[in-house]
């Protein structure tokens, strides 16, 4: 029931629309460019690297500002201290909002990739390799969590807006930008490690290296990272990258249930 | 409560990754142990080719802790004469006779223009005089040469 | 000769069952010079010599395969030798020739073999039609599919040549001609090292390591050639190191991690090819001035260029993501293309770099450096380059079973929606 009306009220904000009329302009209009120059080849391509940073800067961003402005707002506006005169645990609260915003998003990127189907097939047909759709998924999966606990955090609407756009432009660009300063200056083997370490603690490498993982691209990112992607080709290396995955769900999760409790018994 | 708890776990996190890194860099500079090659991603820095003739190959460990793998000991005096050897922390070269990697300073060389090696320049590397002693029974005979001797060697040329 | 025959006429008769008893060394001694042997079907075992110029001839279902590690057959000292439509299995090495002269091999097929034609010190040598296929191990186990030494006057014509080390290996050869093979999944596709007057034209290599590597070579004609997939974790369409004179013109390369690199080679010029598709199209360094890049077309790479040096030219190319335009109309963009970018030049000095490319942070970095460096002068800039009009045009053709399940994603997802509102 719970999450029957936060479904409801995130789809109702002008901000989820505009988001879905987005991923499918953006989508559409790759795939068009792409299809009118390119013969269709398997692998990494301009193709599929742009469908993968257009993934990996426009999803995250809207999760994470939109996911922890729904939870600030619910704090701010006094919503979740009238939730709290029923009888509903932190946890149920979490949950549901997780489980609402994560169906939210589906929702958007069904709507898109069925508008860029239809278009591709109009053109004679296009691929939307499986992994890529994985790949989304368990962005949205990841994302929501981490929303949620930045939402938590920041308490009002504007602070979780100002933290997502911060902790967003962390992820995906300046902790890149770092490691390449550091790449100046360090030795090969240092910088790989440095790079091997930031894969499991940036949800955004930790996807990015997922995809060509199980793209079967590993290749590409050089043959520094042999030993590493071996490892994660292996049975028990995707175990591992499930595992993982699930951590990156959960500890969020945790974390904000309990900051929730935290902020109350003060 | 709630930062003071965050703050501990952050420094606690800031700490590892420091120790870590310390680690790290204190493993790098000690000693400079030689690696196993690994065809599927090892190629020569000089050359570019893969390293399919194990019993060739050499490398340099450099005191940053890099690793350079070269398929012949021609392109690893290519890579000294180049880069000089300051930076160079240790270097092998493979022992001919067992397979096993040898200081690249005080190995045997033989040399003589008919033996094949992955570059054909024609050097190869022993550990002993007894051991170079017994290839050149078996193949061609050919010059002795130390490591000095290698690096005024005109490489390549060997009409 | 009428010896040969009648043993011919006799086996035909009643050996069309295996292991005949023709005896094929005994028919190879005998021969006088000149003579054709023809070999009836069935399998034979043994290592065999031809020391005579004689012609050999195999039918359908002749195999030979080695008794031990030594070639199944081996040609040494002789001229004017021709063999023709046999298989061959061997543990080691196939065929041995050595110091031959006006030597053909034709039609042979060469299966599970370390190494399938070893060559060496010959000349006047024809190697047509073959098939040579190695076996499944790492490639570091495996031989080389076509290996020439020192030899003089060699054409390579129409072999498929699967799973070797290198498909066609040349060292020290001089007027080498490779033309219309065919060279998968192998590690180098052809190998040239210290040879002259090399030409490669009309191959396809497809999956292997590298497609062409060609090391220490000069005076090189590479032309008509479809090079593609070649995406291990060192891969390259085509590498030349310290060459020098090389044409490379009217290839394709596909679908590669680097088309083609060039690395301390000089007076080498690549013309009106086709990248396509590679995550690095050209790769150079330490490339002299003369050499140039003119007249390509470069389409879909992720990278189009990186080098160290100041001094290579490019001229005349087209690049599909030029965003000038011609507005003086002579077939020319008005404003110089740069294919510079920070990231392709910190990839060339420390490797580890490649982990970042094409990830959102350097996807921004690279649209900030093409506005930096459009005051670029002399590193990677095309100052005409080429527009092309005939692209390809969208084609309306109907993929309905995609339409409709896309239609109807889309709006049974949008109806979701409104319910999901309306509730």
């Amino acid at each position: 029931m719970f999450v029957k009306i936060e479904l409801k009220q995130i789809l109702r904000s002008r901000w989820m629309q505009l988001v879905a009329f987005l991923f499918a302009f953006v989508f559409v209009a790759i795939v068009v460019i792409q299809q009118m120059a390119l013969p269709d080849i398997e692998g990494f391509t301009r193709q599929t690297a742009s469908f993968l940073s257009v993934l990996l800067f426009l999803l995250p961003l809207f999760i994470l500002t939109i996911g922890s402005m729904s939870i600030a707002g619910d704090i701010e506006s006094g919503w979740l201290s009238l939730l709290k005169t029923y009888p509903m645990k932190r946890k149920q609260y979490i949950t549901g909002k997780y489980v609402a915003t994560v169906l939210a998003f589906l929702l958007v990127i069904v709507v898109a990739f069925g508008f860029v189907l239809t278009v591709g097939g109009l053109l004679g047909g296009v691929r939307l390799p499986i992994v890529l759709v994985i790949l989304t998924l368990l962005c949205i999966i990841i994302f929501v969590s981490l929303g949620i606990l930045l939402g938590v955090f920041a308490k009002t609407r504007l602070f979780a807006l100002a933290l997502s756009l911060v902790v967003w432009s962390f992820l995906l660009l300046l902790i890149s930008y770092a490691l390449m300063a550091i790449g100046a200056v360090v030795s090969g083997h240092l910088l790989q490690k440095l790079i091997i370490i930031t894969i499991h603690i940036n949800p955004v490498e930790w996807l990015r290296f997922g995809y060509f993982i199980f793209s079967n691209q590993a290749s590409v990112l050089g043959p520094a990272f042999y030993d590493v992607t071996r490892f994660y080709l292996s049975p028990l290396g995707q175990v591992g990258y499930g595992i993982i995955t699930i951590l990156w769900i959960v500890l969020p999760l945790m974390l904000a249930t309990k900051l929730l409790k935290e902020g109350e018994r003060r | 409560m709630a930062l003071e708890k965050g703050d501990t776990s952050v420094t606690r996190w800031i700490m590892i990754v420091i120790i870590c890194g310390v680690i790290l860099v204190g493993c790098g500079e000690k000693t400079y142990l030689p690696r196993e090659i690994n065809s599927e991603t090892d190629v020569c820095e000089v050359c570019n080719m893969s390293i399919v003739h194990n019993e060739y190959a050499g490398q340099i460990v450099l005191k940053n802790g890099d690793y350079e793998i070269f398929d012949d000991i021609g392109c690893l005096m290519d890579y000294i004469e180049l880069n000089g050897d300051g930076e160079v922390g240790a270097a092998y070269i493979k022992n001919k006779a067992t397979n096993e990697w040898i200081d690249v300073y005080k190995a045997i060389y033989v040399y003589n223009k008919n033996y094949w090696t992955p570059m054909n320049y024609g050097v190869i590397a022993f550990a002993t005089k007894d051991e170079a002693k017994e290839w050149m029974n078996d193949e061609e005979e050919g010059q002795l040469f130390a490591y000095r001797d290698l690096l005024t060697l005109n490489w390549g040329i060997h009409e | 000769m009428k010896q040969i025959m009648l043993f011919f006429l006799f086996f035909l008769m009643t050996s069309q069952t295996a292991y005949a008893e023709f005896d094929i060394q005994y028919a190879i001694d005998q021969a006088k010079a000149g003579d054709s042997i023809h070999i009836p079907a069935g399998r034979y075992q043994g290592n065999f010599t031809v020391k005579k110029p004689i012609k050999l001839y195999g039918q359908k279902g002749t195999e030979l395969y080695a008794q031990n590690d030594e070639p199944v057959l081996k040609i040494e000292h002789v001229s004017n030798v021709s063999i023709e439509n046999i298989r061959i299995t061997a543990k080691n090495k196939g065929i041995v020739a050595n110091e031959a002269d006006n030597l053909e091999l034709r039609a042979i097929e060469l299966k599970d073999i370390r190494v399938g034609i070893y060559l060496q010190q010959s000349r006047h040598i024809r190697i047509l039609e073959n098939r040579i296929i190695g076996n499944e191990s790492h490639f570091a186990e495996k031989g080389n599919g076509i290996a020439i030494f020192k030899s003089e006057d060699v054409v390579i014509d129409q072999n498929t040549i699967e799973q070797v080390q290198d498909g066609i290996y040349v060292e020290e050869g001089t007027r080498i001609d490779v033309q219309r093979n065919k060279v998968t999944n192998s590690r180098y596709g052809t190998h040239f090292m210290y040879s002259s007057n090399v030409k490669v034209l009309f191959n396809t290599y497809l999956q292997n390591v590298t497609g062409l590597m060609v090391m220490m070579t000069t005076n090189l004609e590479i032309s008509s050639n479809t090079i593609s997939a070649h995406n291990g974790f060192n891969s390259y369409g085509l590498m030349m190191y310290d060459t020098q004179e090389a044409m490379v013109r009217e290839n394709s390369f596909l679908h590669n991690r680097v088309g083609v690199a060039l690395q301390k080679s000089s007076v080498i010029q690549i013309q009106e090819n086709r990248f396509q598709m590679n995550q690095t199209a050209l790769e150079c360094t330490k490339v002299d001035e003369r050499s140039i890049i003119m007249d390509n077309q470069f389409t879909g790479n992720i990278l189009t260029a990186r080098s160290d040096n100041r001094g290579l030219r490019l001229i005349h190319n087209f690049y599909d993501d030029y965003t000038g335009l011609d507005v003086t109309g002579d077939g020319f963009g008005d404003v110089p293309y740069v294919a510079v970018s920070s990231f392709g030049q910190w990839m060339v000095r420390q490797p580890v770099y490649q982990f970042f490319v094409a990830s959102p942070s350097v996807v921004i970095l690279t649209s900030l450096d093409q506005q930096i460096n459009k005051t670029e002068r002399n590193l990677l800039v095309d100052n005409e380059p080429k527009l092309l009009s005939n692209m390809k045009e969208i084609e309306f053709s109907l993929n309905i079973l995609q339409l409709v399940i896309g239609f109807i994603v889309f709006m049974g997802s949008l109806w979701l929606w409104k319910r999901g509102i309306r509730v």
